[in-house]
């Protein structure tokens, strides 16, 4: 079988996740510290401040004697943690088989991508590509065995492809350090006189074995470009996740928001390449350290919201607007120092169009259409509207639009009845009654003798939890209009909950 | 043989003068949606023009919603979508599964007023797709104020005789206690429900908006309200009346009529009976 695997990497995975959520800062001499509180180190610096004379190693006082224009960053384990995911989810797009490595580092069989793409050069290119997308400097290389791939994407430049079966001639030249031996095995590989990985091939395997152990069989093997492991896969995500801590803890919505788009657009990044939208977002605002008690449990300085979408979106205008629904709503108690958004994915509907219907709103739109229309209205207030098998006449349901289509669904008129104009909650009434018969009415928005009157109509349910009994009239008023009434027998009150249309 | 080529002769005419009916997809959306009324739809031309808004306007009772309903139904005989957005959430899914309308494909929005209302249409309209959007006004725009009846001594007659019995005022109207006590409202306005954070009036470019958005989106608009609102960004006002109500032990029938009282499509002031049955 001719395996092809591609091997993506990322240099500098602290550095590079801080740009890929201020990408501002890439023009600018960047140092990022390990984060610790006394005497923090750099641990990487781009190319500014390489040039400055800032490098990983010094302690950030020391780069910043030596460059006082750096601009220090603290590693954010969040942000390396999203950006890993990002490259993951950029993977799963290309192939279901791929192996996370080490951080910033993933390995993805592409052996079936060939009926897809004409070259290796292409699909390298758009993994490459990919990886701007989602805001990451990615190296990519292509070979024959994950090893090959791997050497291959440290040492190139963008890609690096290396042609089948040439793997073992590729490493020939290549010093025996890149296939990364253990110390004791390095230390053996020196004293013999290695110095190139053909140098190690061209050693016999079961020498190597006898004095290098399994360790040195699998690295020959490697050096002579034969397959190594199979892919170790992972399952999809459930949960995908960006999150940033802030430098300064910020105090108003307009702010947050700003801060919220970045990563909600990264969100969105990701899960497009994966074919899914959001479906149920989750924000999790970390609150200022200052304004929480010092004995409180752990939870206690997250403020977490939760915001459904109508349909699954990937419309970042619409989650941003009912983020900011949620928001102002309930504002943070407190300062936030920190945001985290979580989005539970779903798949956008896909719907067969009729041959010979009108066209309806794409998935797409309608999705977002309902998502606005969620944040306009409220919870509960947008669907398709339901019958529910009750006794009582003014008993509905909202279920989700999603509609079937025409063909399917026939309508049933089989009953007809007077169209009702609803009160909804129904309107407390005065009844004025005269030897138990309705006289006069009053209620909110509505006055009159009584005209004419047809009922009681009883009506029983829901013996089993709570219990109603109402008798219901149908009443025509002074005002010329004909109501619909009910007397609760339960309470003595009367309602009017709608008119006749 | 001979029979043959004049059969064959005859099939291409048939496939010719079908071809010649054939006719673009634009085409096939009919320009017009019908209300489910014929003689209606025949005075309309057809029924509520696409890419329109048409006003439908009337006291309780009158057959605002039954009219509203009857087109839905209709218009989703004609595979479309429907949508209503209901600022007075009064509209009753029992009875419009009654009158034949599917609910799975009626989108119904229920905003919280007039302003969130016509927000809501616009997105809909936005979103296209939909053939009909009811937007349903009634009971929650604001009555207009109007003047006083001419005769103050029957109006006062009134709520003398009302207030005999120690319960109701005013049977017809509602008394605004005010520095001008000439100003009253009109009883079907529901001031009495006008929610607040809601100006009276809805500027014109709302209508305008609404218009355009319509147009683009091919949909055609019915406002449903207690008296005409959109001015002249309507393409036609109707105005249903309530008649009489048919009681023999239960309500039987509601008469009523419906009166084209402007239209840009020709025969304004025709007047269509509407009877609305119970049973």
């Amino acid at each position: 079988v001719n395996v092809r695997v591609a091997y993506l990497r990322v240099a500098d995975p602290p550095l590079q996740a801080i740009l890929r959520s201020d990408p501002d800062l890439a023009a600018q001499p960047l140092i990022v510290s390990d984060g610790k509180e006394r005497t923090p180190a750099v641990i990487s610096a781009n190319l500014h401040a390489q040039k400055l004379g800032a490098r990983a190693g010094l302690t950030v006082a020391q780069a910043r004697a030596v460059a006082p224009e750096v601009i220090v960053r603290a590693r954010s384990l969040a942000l390396e943690r999203a950006a890993q995911e990002a490259l993951e989810d950029l993977a799963a797009a290309f192939s279901p088989r791929l192996e996370p490595r080490s951080p910033g580092e993933i390995v993805l069989d592409i052996g079936d991508l060939r009926r897809l793409f004409d070259t290796e050069e292409q699909i390298a290119t758009a993994l490459w590509n990919g990886a701007r997308k989602v805001g990451l400097d990615a190296q990519v290389g292509i070979a024959g065995n994950r090893e090959t791939a791997r050497i291959a994407a440290t040492l190139g430049e963008g890609v690096q492809i290396v042609p089948p079966g040439r793997e073992a001639a590729y490493l020939a030249r290549l010093p025996v350090a890149l296939l990364q031996p253990s110390e004791e095995v390095a230390l053996n590989l020196q004293r013999w006189g290695v110095r190139t990985i053909g140098e190690l091939a061209n050693l016999p395997s079961r020498g190597l074995g006898l004095r290098l152990g399994s360790d040195g069989v699998r690295l020959a093997r490697v050096a002579r470009g034969q397959s190594d492991d199979p892919l170790v896969p992972r399952p999809d995500p459930i949960v995908f996740e960006e999150g940033i801590d802030l430098e300064w803890p910020l105090d108003n919505v307009e702010a947050l928001l700003f801060v919220a788009r970045r990563l909600v657009d990264n969100l969105l990044e990701r899960l497009t390449w994966r074919a899914l939208a959001v479906s149920e977002l989750e924000l999790v605002l970390k609150i200022d350290r200052a304004f929480v008690d010092v004995g409180a449990a752990a939870g206690a300085g997250l403020d977490i919201r939760k915001i459904v979408a109508g349909a699954p979106t990937r419309e970042a205008a619409t989650l941003l607007t009912l983020t900011r629904v949620a928001l102002e709503s309930a504002p943070p108690g407190a300062p936030i120092c920190g945001l985290t958004v979580r989005a539970r994915p779903g798949h956008t509907r896909a719907s067969q169009l009729g041959l010979f219907e009108p066209t309806g709103p794409s998935p797409d739109k309608l999705a977002t259409l309902l998502a606005r229309l969620h944040a306009l209205a409220g919870e509960g207030r947008v669907g398709a509207p339901a019958l529910v098998d009750r006794h009582l006449p003014d008993a509905y349901a909202v279920a989700t639009f999603a509609p079937p289509s025409h063909a399917a669904e026939r309508p049933d008129s089989s009953g007809r009845r007077l169209a009702l104009h609803a009160f909804r909650p129904p309107r407390p009434a005065e009844a004025h009654l005269d030897r138990g018969r309705l006289r006069y009415l009053t209620a909110d928005g509505l006055a009159g003798q009584v005209v004419h009157t047809a009922g009681p109509f009883r009506v029983r349910d829901a013996w089993w939890q709570s219990p109603v009994l109402r008798d219901y009239f149908d009443v025509e008023l002074s005002d010329g209009a004909i109501y619909r009434v009910f007397h609760d027998l339960h309470t003595g009150a009367w309602h009017v909950d709608g008119c006749y249309e | 043989m001979a029979a043959s080529a004049a059969r064959i002769a005859e099939v291409l005419a048939s496939l010719r003068a079908a071809s010649a009916r054939l006719c673009t997809a634009a085409e096939v959306r009919r320009a017009h949606l019908p209300f489910g009324v014929p003689a209606l739809d025949a005075q309309l031309a057809g029924g509520l023009p696409r890419g329109k808004l048409t006003e439908l306007t009337g006291a309780r009772s009158s057959g605002r919603m039954t009219l509203a309903l009857s087109a839905l139904a209709a218009t989703q005989r004609a595979g479309e979508l429907v949508a209503v957005v209901d600022a007075a959430d009064a509209f009753d899914p029992p009875s419009a599964h009654a009158a034949g309308v599917v609910l799975p494909r009626l989108l119904w929005v229920r905003p919280p007023g007039q302003t969130a209302a016509l927000q809501a249409a616009d997105r809909v309209l936005d979103a296209g797709g939909f053939g009909l959007v009811v937007l349903y006004l009634a009971g929650v725009a604001r009555g207009k104020p109007v003047a006083a009846p001419s005769q103050p001594a029957a109006a006062i007659a009134a709520i003398h005789a009302v207030t005999r019995h120690h319960r109701a005022v005013g049977a017809e109207l509602q008394l605004v206690v005010s520095n001008e006590p000439r100003v009253v409202r009109q009883p079907e306005g529901s001031a009495f429900r006008a929610p607040r954070r809601q100006s009276s009036a809805v500027a014109s470019s709302a209508w305008a908006r609404l218009q355009q958005r319509a147009e683009k989106a091919g949909s055609a608009i019915l406002l449903v309200a207690d008296y005409p609102v959109a001015g002249s960004f309507s393409v036609a006002t109707l105005e249903t009346r309530r008649e009489r109500a048919e009681w023999t032990g239960l309500l039987d029938a509601i008469h009523g009529t419906v009166r084209v009282v402007r239209s840009k499509l020709g025969a304004p002031g025709a007047v269509v009976e509407l009877v609305r049955a119970a049973v």
